[in-house]
């Protein structure tokens, strides 16, 4: 399960953090101009940049540019935590999270990077 | 020692501890990217002078945005035997601050640790042992309070005798060492809601969240037109009117009520009177622009702004509208830049530092520039349409905000890069404090009184120099079949075109004598608002977007403006 599905005000543990290229694989075909921004994205970057970046992404596990396992840490976000999640906006906007207390608000797509599990009380 | 560099996460509270140090004024609120430019001060330390960096915010040291950049080269540059670092923490998020402590202390550099918001971690059930994590850090830790000023004292004597930590950071352990740390120093027990946070759930609800924010901006609006106004019809208006219009009829009729002199100075009397949005004197329309039109504006709107910063409205807004703002190829805290822009473009321009890509700060840089007017323009705007209402007014802002949409739109499609999406941290809310407030207002207050006024000043000068000497005469036979053809405008508009590449108020203001009808007025708002960014703006553009960015952002500018202008006077 990842974080944009998992439901809200639950304690969450972070299971694993993708940072593979399209993270947002699995919300491609989901309506609302995520797929033609998708191709676009693709579609602006030259294949030699394209390329580049696809052996930073082998290397360094860097995704779409964002550089998200990196971000998220420096935040303190990372395997094996417990977060908690806290909104979600309409329409695939912002998802807002809870570590200790400290309040991030995430895109979507970031947030279905991260994969998450429920902790059983 | 010789230098001191403040280094934190955003938003702990460095530059309001820089204000402790040096009574150097910089701008404190409560959401992350405040400060994108370092700031010096100097303070005294043993009898001996020192400076002091207020360093942008970061979250580590490999940086991610152009701000933290700075932030980080500024800690590489420095040179360990006469540089101390004061590490700001965040004491309620103990663990994420320490990640960049131990960063930092790795580096072996004199360190002090700072941990800030002392005062909220015991009603957010926390408590930290501060001598302990003193011993584990091999570092001297200061608890303070900047903003009330608790701990200062201590910080400044602790900085005498600060040293390298002999603390090294083994990257691959890193989380593990920060665990063990928080184990032994830190106890968190369960805290009850308080009122502030039951407001931060509603705030950003995905439903509710809408007609808070715009019950919020349509409050904020209404005070600041109620204060503006107030301000200008019962104490500046009178003051000019009663106070200073007399005084000027006297020089006027020392100087005669003609010549050069006069021109210059108390320009042309209407009906034999001072008009002082029509005269154009340095003495008349030069001092009332800025003092009595545009200052009361300036200091109304700034203080809600800083209501809203300081509470820490500004990030949620950035959230709920990040959904829209994606639409125009940016992410939500791309709000800020336009916030900023709409007191003045400069701060707006400098702001867009919070974004990450080349293209997001492209479109939000040009989209500011072209379509948010600053508060000295919205004031004349105010002054030269407010009599007509809503009729006057609405047609402009409309406009300027479906241009905002549409050029964002295009350029989303069209500039090359990537838009990522949101990822900002959000402080919690906090009561502003007043006093700190209130200098933050004047502070901005008093930077446009000093760079402003004297811009007003020559820009007026220059507008009398350029009509005596025939030299506008000389223009609008050249441009003005272009600007009445397109724009529909009497072709002595070119002068006003002229003078707002240095003072967008004053380019409003030359509209006065022009005796336009509302449409022609609508027109050439909008017009002045989009064609050119003023000087000031201008410098700051190209320094931030480099040189042939700012030339594409100005070929769009230029043509956006005089479409815009010409499909207005289609409709009028």
């Amino acid at each position: 399960m990842n974080l944009f599905e998992a439901k809200q005000n639950i304690d969450l543990k972070v299971v694993k953090i993708n940072g593979e290229w399209r993270a947002h694989e699995n919300l491609r075909h989901s309506g609302f101009g995520s797929h033609w921004r998708a191709r676009r994205d693709i579609r602006d970057k030259g294949i030699g940049r394209r390329w580049r970046e696809h052996k930073d992404i082998r290397d360094k596990g860097i995704g779409r540019g964002w550089r998200l396992q990196k971000k998220l840490e420096n935040l303190g976000i990372r395997e094996g935590v417990v977060i908690r999640k806290v909104s979600q906006q309409a329409f695939r906007g912002p998802v807002i999270i809870e570590i200790g207390n400290t309040r991030v608000a995430i895109g979507c797509f970031m947030a279905a990077a991260i994969k998450v599990e429920e902790i059983e009380k | 020692m010789k230098r001191i560099l403040l280094m934190g996460n955003p938003n702990v509270g460095k530059s309001a501890i820089f204000t402790r140090l040096t009574n150097v004024r910089v701008i404190v609120s409560n959401y992350p990217g405040t400060t994108v430019e370092f700031t010096r001060g100097a303070m005294r330390l043993n009898g001996q002078k020192v400076e002091v960096i207020d360093a942008p915010g970061t979250y580590s040291l490999e940086p991610m945005v152009p701000a933290e950049k700075v932030a980080v080269q500024l800690l590489q540059k420095s040179d360990p035997e006469e540089t101390v670092i004061i590490n700001i923490i965040d004491s309620t998020n103990l663990e994420r601050n320490l990640n960049l402590t131990l960063q930092i202390l790795s580096k072996g550099l004199p360190t002090i640790v700072v941990l800030n918001f002392w005062d909220e971690i015991a009603h957010r059930g926390i408590s930290i042992k501060a001598n302990k994590l003193s011993d584990l850090l091999d570092a001297r830790v200061v608890p303070t309070v900047a903003i009330t000023g608790m701990g200062i004292k201590e910080l400044k004597e602790s900085l005498i005798n600060a040293r390298p930590s002999s603390f090294r950071l083994q990257e691959d352990s890193k989380w593990i060492t920060i665990g063990k740390i928080l184990n032994e120093t830190q106890t968190v027990k369960h805290h009850h809601h308080t009122l502030l946070q039951g407001l931060q759930e509603v705030s950003t609800h995905p439903v509710a969240g809408f007609p808070i924010a715009i019950i919020v901006l349509f409050v904020s609006f209404f005070i600041i037109r109620f204060i503006g106004e107030g301000l200008i019809s019962w104490i500046f208006n009178p003051l000019f009117e009663k106070l200073w219009a007399p005084v000027l009829m006297k020089i006027s009729v020392l100087l005669n009520h003609s010549g050069f002199w006069h021109d210059i100075f108390i320009g042309k009397l209407v009906n034999g009177e001072i008009d002082f949005f029509q005269s154009f004197g340095i003495l008349s329309t030069g001092l009332y622009i800025p003092i009595a039109a545009v200052l009361p504006y300036i200091f109304s709107f700034y203080l809600i702004l800083s209501f809203l910063e300081d509470s820490g409205y500004l990030p949620r807004l950035a959230i709920l509208l990040d959904r829209l703002m994606h639409q125009i190829g940016i992410h939500g805290m791309g709000i800020i830049p336009m916030m900023l822009g709409l007191g003045c473009n400069v701060p707006g321009a400098l702001a867009t530092r919070i974004m990450e890509t080349r293209k997001e700060r492209f479109i939000s840089a040009t989209i500011m520039a072209i379509a948010v007017p600053c508060m000295a323009q919205i004031a004349m705007v105010f002054g030269l349409l407010g009599k007509f209402g809503f009729k006057g007014l609405a047609p402009v802002f409309g406009t300027l905000f479906v241009v905002w949409l549409i050029l964002g739109k295009i350029m989303s499609i069209f500039v090359r890069g990537e838009s990522p999406e949101i990822f900002t941290e959000i402080p919690p809310y906090r009561f502003p404090y007043f006093t700190s407030l209130f200098k933050k207002v004047w502070m901005r207050i008093y930077w446009f009184l000093k760079e402003a006024l004297p811009f007003v000043l020559i820009g007026v000068f220059i507008v009398n120099l350029l009509y005596s000497l025939g030299i506008i005469d000389f223009l609008s036979r050249i441009f003005g079949p272009i600007i009445s053809r397109i724009l529909g405008l009497p072709s002595a508009a070119i002068a006003a075109l002229l003078i707002g590449f240095l003072r967008k108020d004053v380019a409003i203001g030359m509209l006065a004598p022009l005796g336009l009808s509302i449409g022609q007025l609508v027109t050439a708002s909008v017009v002045l608002t989009m064609y050119f960014p003023c000087v000031a703006t201008f410098v700051v553009l190209i320094k931030e977007l480099g040189f042939l960015d700012m030339l594409k952002a100005a070929i769009i500018m230029i043509l956006s403006a005089f479409f815009v202008g010409w499909v207005l006077n289609l409709i009028y």
